[in-house]
């Protein structure tokens, strides 16, 4: 009997991807997600400037108000032990007798955003792919990676991405403006998408439509920060914003140009001149923004997240896919590998806690030089691959019509 | 492979190590071959000449294993690392670990800025105790021990200690169980149901 794609039914693909997620859900554990979380319970309590002033404090304050709210719930869940449990240092919580309940505890709303990303997903393309999209969204490595094992905030953003892309596809641009407003209301990233919905609207009403649209949720959640300088110094001018932006060009005394700008409105200029009118198009210019921050930046590995879907619109568009998404997979696993432990196999910490005390062993096996070689190589190989891929995802993009 | 033994992580104070104060902790190894230990120091005397001694005695004060630093090999909020040969019979014995200032000429030394070692303000290693000049103390050097292993062994031992901790959670792991069987029956019925679909 051949096996066909067609023939399962989403809901088992769900049901393996919620399987798999729950099996590993608890037993790994990244920095991020206590560092965030532990930042959380002090929202509301502390005042916003005291709060801002934290070094880690780096997401709008969408985000943290209904982190806080999700928080509070687990907090009851757990019979009010999850505050208590994440006040402990980093290696007594992990020897915690209930640490494996409350990781589950703690991911869930980072697994139910993720799940409700999918299936918005697999509406962006015709309804014979949605068994197809749900399976590489659910066993794709970068997706289980950066959310069931790593639990990358991200995911809330994207989420609201997803679903502004959605509207966009059900041409109900205000929606669409509205959800990539709340995106970029839950972290500055996506900011760069919405000149794209901008000028993929027609008429002047829609565009003024839009910009209100995009515009209100931005402004209505920040207006208790908006004079707050410590705010735009953690969000826009912060450590990650200088990462993204490091790759420049001199041209003179204090004056260069900034790559990943300069590739970023090129696309968009490029967008504009094509006058752009299919949804297949305006999704791979939407997804593509975030390409040229993964080839000209040293990005931080939980960021990819911000491009799993566009690999997704690759493998679905493009024919043969494989050879070229297992380099992708295999240059971006390498430099998980080749990174500090926090980022490998400091994740199973809750199964072995000596992992969480292991600095960077390859480094220290290999040596400075050998590492940074090994990280460079498989950067190049990553970006090599990434530019190939969107190179054919446009290809494909431009002629197809398997998201109408 | 080294694996972790002990640990005391809490370091809300710090207690200094000069020419008149030496600092000890005594502590039980879990396991046998106790090999490294982990300290956090503070130096601010980052261009000073000054050298320490961090030993490792017996219950008898005997010398086992010694290491001498210099300020140039210590840094400001540091690890200092003290990996050694590993001691056979450690699993269960008291030991004493000693950090002190190896005296010095006095033209030597540039300057009186002394050490300084992470602790915990409370008693939180209930195996042993912080001493300073030989004196009980309140709180607990924050150190990390490790005793060396074969990776098969370490992955033995992972997986023993990993048991144990479930099991400190049966109602947690019941449900787990539950759940994880239930999503996959409800995913084969499914499939079950396609697979009947598609013969008739």
């Amino acid at each position: 009997m051949k096996f066909s794609f067609s023939k399962v039914l989403p809901a088992s693909v769900l049901l393996l991807g919620i399987f798999l997620r729950v099996l590993i859900a608890p037993f790994t554990l990244n920095w991020d997600l206590l560092a965030n979380s532990r930042l959380i319970t002090e929202w509301g309590i502390l005042p916003i400037a005291e709060f801002y002033k934290q070094p880690l404090a780096a997401y709008p304050p969408l985000l943290y108000g209904l982190l806080k709210i999700v928080l509070q719930i687990s907090q009851f869940i757990s019979g009010n032990q999850l505050f208590s449990w994440l006040s402990l240092h980093d290696v007594a919580l992990l020897h915690h007798p209930h640490v494996f309940r409350l990781l589950l505890l703690l991911k869930t709303p980072y697994l139910l955003a993720e799940i409700l990303t999918a299936i918005v997903l697999t509406k962006l393309f015709e309804p014979k792919y949605e068994t197809r999209v749900l399976l590489l969204w659910m066993l794709s490595p970068f997706i289980f990676f950066t959310i069931a094992i790593w639990s990358n905030i991200d995911i809330f953003p994207l989420c609201a991405l997803i679903v502004s892309l959605f509207f966009v596809k059900k041409k109900l641009p205000f929606a669409a403006s509205v959800s990539l407003g709340i995106s970029v209301a839950l972290k500055m990233f996506p900011v760069f998408i919405f000149p794209f919905l901008f000028f993929y609207q027609k008429h002047k009403f829609q565009k003024l439509q839009v910009l209100i649209g995009f515009v209100l949720p931005i402004l209505i959640t920040h207006l208790p920060v908006l004079t707050l300088g410590q705010y735009w110094s953690h969000t826009i001018t912060s450590g990650y914003s200088k990462q993204i932006l490091y790759t420049i060009l001199p041209i003179g005394p204090d004056r260069a140009l900034v790559y990943y700008y300069l590739v970023y409105f090129l696309l968009l200029f490029h967008f504009i001149r094509k006058s752009i009118t299919d949804f297949s198009d305006y999704l791979f210019y939407a997804l593509a923004t975030f390409v040229p921050l993964f080839i000209l930046s040293r990005f931080n590995l939980q960021w990819i997240l911000w491009i799993a879907p566009l690999f997704i619109v690759y493998q679905i568009l493009v024919p043969k896919p494989n050879t070229f998404w297992l380099f992708l997979t295999l240059a971006f696993f390498a430099l998980v590998g080749a990174s500090q432990s926090s980022l490998n196999i400091g994740m199973l910490a809750p199964i072995e806690s000596t992992f969480w005390v292991w600095d960077w062993p390859l480094k220290q096996k290999l040596g400075g030089e050998l590492t940074t070689m090994l990280l460079n190589n498989a950067h190049t190989l990553f970006s090599g691959v990434l530019i190939w891929i969107t190179y054919l995802v446009y290809k494909y993009a431009l002629k197809s019509h398997a998201t109408t | 492979m080294r694996r972790l033994d002990l640990l005391q992580p809490v370091a809300d104070d710090e207690v200094n190590v000069g020419v008149q104060s030496n600092v000890s902790q005594s502590f039980i190894p879990q396991h046998a071959n106790l090999s490294s230990i982990q300290l956090r120091v503070s130096n601010p005397d980052l261009q000073g000449n000054k050298s320490y001694l961090v030993a490792i005695l017996d219950q008898n004060h005997k010398l086992l294993r010694s290491l001498v630093v210099t300020d140039a090999n210590l840094g400001w909020e540091a690890p200092l690392r003290f990996d050694f040969a590993p001691i056979a019979n450690s699993n269960k014995q008291l030991f004493f670990l000693t950090i002190s200032q190896i005296p010095q000429i006095p033209e030597a030394s540039t300057s009186a800025k002394s050490l300084g070692i992470s602790t915990s303000t409370q008693d939180l290693y209930p195996d042993g105790s912080l001493l300073i000049n030989n004196q009980k103390a309140p709180g607990d050097l924050t150190f990390q021990m490790f005793y060396q292993t074969s990776a098969g062994e370490f992955i033995k031992d992972s997986l023993i200690d990993f048991k144990k901790h479930a099991s400190a959670d049966p109602g947690f792991i019941t449900v787990f169980v539950v759940v994880e069987i239930l999503l996959l029956w409800l995913m084969l019925k499914r499939l079950t149901k396609i697979g009947a679909g598609k013969r008739t």
